[in-house]
């Protein structure tokens, strides 16, 4: 096979094992040792950060670019993207999508237990994640949701839950079947925020919907909050 | 984290909840119209909604260990009743529950620390 050789990157190669040496929690890395441990020169690096600005070092005492361990990660992802075949901006497109650490997709019944079985799903996501604000507010915009779907949705098909966690947040998204979801109607006849969007739109730092003939699907996104302002911390636990 | 402290850690984040309904019904609700805020006691699963105006909500929030609740949904080992309407309770804690309700007040956090 014929291999193209792009910016000293051979293409259509397998990522070797021992490249993966570096280790978690070591700190920062100088860029040549980086080029080193990833196969590629130190101006490639140079010119991906100036490009496409993805993974953009920090600097130690005399300018010198030091890259930490996430960052890593990112160019290892771009150089597997690189590896496939892609072209570098694409690369750095496809890696610079965030990753979920975890994720869950629930199936649930249109019944009156549907929201306390949502809650189990967040906490079966979460573990035991150290911010116990956070699991409470994702909790409870979990039942909220899937509460409206039960109430506004088809009783007959099921309703999905997924939820993706992230470093730094996490994204909800309850899909159900049933006709439009009219916000206005909602609001007219229920004046004191009995639909649940109110709790959702003032936990969530994002949140959209998609509602049709078809059914409507509620994306919502939270962020992690800081652990400072927790009462619970650092001995957060999930107590029934 | 006691059982306590986990209790009165919900009715904290149900408060901060509503400081943030409140924020957002200052903007549509005129001064003596009522509008929706969560319940704030101690069961996480309670999400019942109480209609209160803002001028006494204001005035349920001018003291860092005072909570509104459903009638009925006071917890009597972490709080006693001070006042009560048709509608809702007026609860101050006392105890564990008292102290970090009074750490937690939202309000605290928002003052300028200089």
């Amino acid at each position: 096979m014929r291999r193209l050789r792009i910016r000293g990157i051979v293409k259509n190669q397998p990522i070797k094992r021992e490249q993966a040496e570096i280790r978690w929690g070591a700190g920062l890395f100088e860029i040549g040792a980086v080029a080193r441990e990833l196969g590629v020169a130190p101006s490639t690096l140079r010119t991906w950060e100036r490009r496409y600005r993805l993974v953009v070092p920090h600097r130690g005492d005399h300018g010198q670019r030091l890259y930490d361990a996430d960052q890593i990660v990112v160019l290892r992802r771009v150089l597997a993207q690189i590896r496939r075949g892609a072209r570098a901006h694409a690369a750095h497109d496809v890696a610079g999508v965030p990753r979920p650490v975890r994720t869950s997709r629930v199936r649930l019944e249109p019944s009156s237990e549907a929201p306390s079985l949502a809650r189990r799903a967040v906490d079966a996501l979460l573990e035991e994640h150290e911010n116990a604000r956070f699991a409470f507010n994702l909790r409870l915009v979990a039942s909220e949701l899937v509460k409206n779907a039960v109430l506004y949705g088809s009783k007959r098909e099921p309703i999905r839950i997924e939820i993706q966690l992230f470093r730094d947040w996490a994204e909800l998204r309850v899909q159900n079947a049933g006709g439009r979801l009219s916000i206005k109607n909602l609001r007219a006849r229920r004046p004191h925020g009995e639909h649940g969007l109110e709790i959702v739109d003032a936990l969530a730092d994002a949140w959209s919907i998609d509602t049709g003939p078809l059914g409507t699907k509620i994306t919502v996104r939270l962020q992690v909050q800081p652990a400072a302002t927790d009462p619970s911390t650092p001995t957060a636990s999930f107590e029934a | 984290m006691t059982r306590d402290v986990r209790k009165a850690a919900n009715e904290d984040w149900f408060r901060e909840l509503n400081e943030r309904l409140e924020q957002r019904a200052a903007d549509r609700v005129r001064p003596n119209e009522s509008f929706g805020i969560v319940c704030e006691c101690a069961r996480e699963e309670c999400t019942e909604r109480i209609a209160i105006s803002l001028p006494d909500y204001e005035a349920v929030r001018t003291s860092p260990k005072a909570f509104v609740v459903v009638p009925g949904h006071a917890d009597l080992t972490l709080e006693r009743i001070v006042s009560s309407t048709d509608t809702y309770e007026v609860v101050e804690k006392f105890g564990e529950a008292g102290l970090v309700a009074e750490t937690e007040n939202p309000r605290d956090r928002e003052k300028p620390t200089d």
